[in-house]
């Protein structure tokens, strides 16, 4: 294995997976519970245990305003965004405005949680299973964004991996990520590249130019609203059609009988992806109010009743390719190869639409599921062991401008712009003897000011006595490979200059972000404590059981021994202080635990003389 | 006969309180035979057979107005209160805590009582635990899907079993089964007792 181990993570809108790799290959790690896919959801249960991943995603339904899922959706935006309003009308949980920048947060039991913090604690909780797997600490990390995030989403991103005790070496476009797995040990060395994306709740479509290792994403589009949830819901849904067709009721009131609808169909959907047909069985899925009778649900689902419930969906993702790849002006038989990505996309219909529109097969040879994190992971490994063997350019996912008068956005460096990049624009000023000049940085595509994101700002001042038109100013945008932003203003005759460095702002203030990081490490040490008690005390408990056990047999034939009674008193007086300690534990177990392990292995050994196994 | 009608009366209020109206009733029936002008059998007769009718036609009538419910007399919470301490001596923690349970329905505030349903619940809860072992183990079903068909559990217990996979920890299940901890830990000690799932 490396010396220093690197990871790479796909935080997912639904599900998030981490990756690394060993011995050159990108490999997925698997949860301390054994699964690839960890669901990117943070829950409280009704007693305020923290719980992460696939313990939060079986009980979402049934604890729905505590249950925080889809963060994805949330990170990085604004409280007040017409987006974030919209949200809100579908989620069970809170939203509430905090911080300098009002941005979105969660409130639970009046507590409230930024969103960084949310996706920190799946990003915590990933870290944990790399260094469970791998057997060290393990700090660095590339954690993947859309590649039409913003500077502040991303930048929020990065804020949780901070917060998950991570240093961020990247933040990298999922398509890219994807791409860089399929390209690695296969003969992609050179044309464009479709990644088709349907994940549990987002649908993505990228088209990537690919020259000799060097990855560039050219144009992205999607939908935002399309995943694997709308299928299971769809499955859902025709289940509950044929319960209350059976037996006359409605399941849908009781929260109980609806995750596991939802939990049974996400898994028959899962099946038909291999097989033609699978068993639907609930058995006591529901007790009728009346008959106070516990019904059951049990049925067959076969892939071609699911392609008739979810065709239309299919038909949707389609409609977004065609109108990607016309926005691109790219023709489906200019693309090369097609990246699959996503757990949605194994499902058969999903393949036959590729093949449909793109009048070719999709690359083979990755999970879909796995695709983003593994590319990631490589990504990760080649930042921290300079392979030169990789090089990912990414692009500007919003065009930067600057406002112009008449209330205008004049666009400096266009969306999809490889970065680093550079530009500069000369302007000139509107009045005369105008004093100053002010720059304001936008980031957005429309044409009016306005309705663009702004930036940052900086003044130019004092200018020259001038009538109009005659100072000349000039602005250059800067975009490092990290994709911070520098923006300058120069009097061209003057030499005046001012300039400013923008970095993204994720919502958090760096003393918000500091105060969490601290909270986070303490609660970490707390939790690793609270497992060793409770390991410790587990150990206690089966000592003193089998002590307890054999302390009949044994005492007996201590009695009859040379031990005597000195040897049974102190034996006895172990499995009293250790029960004593399992029954209201104080203090360290270690004596106790030495000394009911001797007792125990006495008691052992003396029943192995007489023949007995203990 | 004051002796054998309170002995009625505190039968038929742990009756009611477990949901089997009709004994309930046959208790207060047989009071009013005792002494036809007990206006508290008579009360109460009529109170167990308004709730027998109301579950009856559950999901059928429409909702009725809102209406005023009567206060609670005194001295049905003073029985039920009784019938509370009695049987949290004796060791029914399960009719100790309904009872608590009644009597906060109709006194909420009752700090007695309160203080008896937690008593009663952190026993219990303590009583169904020792019967899984460490809350760290992990159980599994132990019959299969035809089997357990056959079984009689309720949606609750349908529910919890839908989530045993082996792989989870009671402890888990606790966290996420949406019940209480003493709940969830009395349908695990009823499916390990009935042998629909064992401890690994």
């Amino acid at each position: 294995m490396d010396r220093e181990p690197t990871i790479g993570i796909d935080l997912g809108t639904t599900n998030s997976v981490v990756a690394t790799v060993v011995d050159g290959h990108p490999v997925t790690i698997p949860s301390r519970s054994g699964q690839t896919l960890t669901p990117s959801v943070l829950a409280f249960s009704t007693d305020g245990k923290r719980l992460v991943g696939a313990i939060a995603k079986r009980q979402a339904i049934i604890n729905p305003t505590r249950t925080i899922f889809g963060a994805k959706r949330l990170i990085g935006r604004r409280y007040g965004s017409e987006y974030v309003k919209k949200l809100q009308q579908y989620l069970p949980y809170r939203l509430v405005p905090g911080g300098v920048n009002e941005d979105v947060r969660v409130e639970i039991d009046g507590q409230s949680l930024s969103i960084p913090e949310i996706s920190g604690a799946v990003l915590r909780e990933l870290r944990l299973d790399a260094e469970a797997y791998l057997g060290v600490p393990v700090r660095k990390a590339v954690i993947t964004v859309p590649a039409y995030f913003t500077d502040s989403q991303r930048q929020a991103t990065r804020d949780a991996g901070i917060i998950a005790g991570l240093e961020v070496l990247r933040i990298i476009n999922e398509p890219t990520a994807a791409a860089l797995a399929y390209g690695v040990g296969r003969a992609l060395r050179g044309g464009k590249v479709a990644v088709f994306d349907l994940g549990g709740g987002t649908f993505d479509i990228s088209i990537l130019d690919m020259m000799d290792g060097v990855y560039e994403v050219t144009a992205t589009s999607g939908d935002t609203a399309l995943g694997g949830d709308d299928f299971d819901r769809r499955i859902a849904d025709w289940m509950v059609e044929i319960f209350v067709a059976e037996h006359g009721v409605d399941p849908r009131a009781d929260k109980m009988a609806m995750q596991r609808l939802r939990d049974a169909a996400e898994k028959a959907k899962c099946e038909l992806s291999s097989l033609q047909e699978t068993r639907i069985d609930l058995p006591f899925l529901f007790t009728h109010p009346s008959t106070g009778v516990a019904l059951h649900l049990q049925l067959s689902l076969t892939r071609e009743k699911l392609e008739d419930l979810t065709r239309d969906l299919v038909e949707r993702a389609g409609a977004i390719v065609e109108r990607a790849l016309a926005d691109a002006g790219v023709g489906p038989e200019e693309i090369d190869e097609i990246a699959l990505v996503g757990g949605q996309t194994r499902m058969p219909l999903v393949r036959d639409l590729v093949r449909r529109i793109f009048g070719k097969e999709p690359s083979k040879g990755i999970h879909p599921d796995e695709a983003v994190a593994l590319g990631a992971a490589l990504h990760a490994h080649a930042l921290v062991h300079r392979s030169s063997e990789l090089l990912l350019l990414d692009v500007t996912p919003h065009s930067l401008g600057v406002e112009i008068a008449g209330g205008w956005n004049s666009m400096l460096i266009e969306r999809n712009t490889t970065v680093p990049a550079c530009a500069s624009h000369v302007f000139t000023t509107v009045r005369d003897d105008q004093e100053s000049a002010r720059i304001l940085v936008l980031q957005g595509e429309s044409p009016r000011a306005a309705e663009n994101e702004v930036l940052g700002e900086l003044v130019l001042s004092p200018l020259r006595r001038a009538r109009r038109g005659e100072v000349e100013i000039e602005v250059q945008f800067e975009i490092s490979a990290d994709g911070i932003l520098s923006v300058s203003a120069r009097d061209r005759q003057t030499g005046l200059e001012q300039s400013i460095q923008i970095r993204s702002f994720g919502g958090l203030t760096s003393e918000e972000l500091q105060r969490i990081v601290e909270r986070e490490r303490g609660t970490e040490i707390a939790d690793a404590q609270t497992e060793r008690d409770r390991s410790q005390r587990e150990t206690v408990r089966l000592l003193l059981e089998k002590g307890e056990r054999l302390l009949p047999q044994a005492r007996e034939f201590i009695l009859a021994s040379t031990f005597g009674t000195a040897a049974l008193a102190k034996a006895e007086a172990c499995l009293r202080a250790a029960r004593n300690w399992h029954d209201l534990p104080r203090g360290s177990p270690d004596a106790i635990l030495a000394g009911l392990q001797q007792t125990v292995e006495l008691f052992e050994a003396l029943l192995e003389q007489r023949g007995i196994r203990a | 006969m004051r002796d054998e009608k309170l002995r009625l009366l505190e039968e038929g209020l742990r009756h009611h309180v477990l949901g089997d109206e009709e004994t309930a009733a046959a208790c207060f029936a047989r009071i009013l035979e005792l002494d036809p002008d007990d206006v508290r059998a008579r009360r109460l007769l009529e109170l167990v057979r308004r709730d027998r009718w109301d579950a009856a036609e559950l999901g059928l009538a429409p909702p009725a107005p809102a209406v005023r419910e009567p206060e609670p007399a005194r001295e049905d919470v003073s029985a039920l209160f009784r019938s509370m301490e009695e049987l949290h001596q004796l060791g029914d923690f399960s009719g100790s805590l309904r009872l608590a349970e009644k009597i906060l329905e109709l006194q909420p505030d009752h700090p007695v009582a309160q203080d008896y349903l937690a008593r009663s619940r952190k026993t219990l809860t303590h009583f169904y635990e020792s019967k899984l072992g460490s809350t760290q183990a992990r159980p599994r079903v132990v019959l299969r899907p035809d089997e357990i068909l056959w079984l009689n559990i309720d949606h609750r217990a349908g529910f919890l079993l839908s989530q045993i996979d082996g792989k989870l920890t009671v402890e888990d299940l606790y966290a996420l089964s949406g019940m209480s901890r003493m709940e969830t830990a009395k349908i695990l000690a009823e499916l390990l007792e009935a042998g629909v799932i064992e401890m690994t």
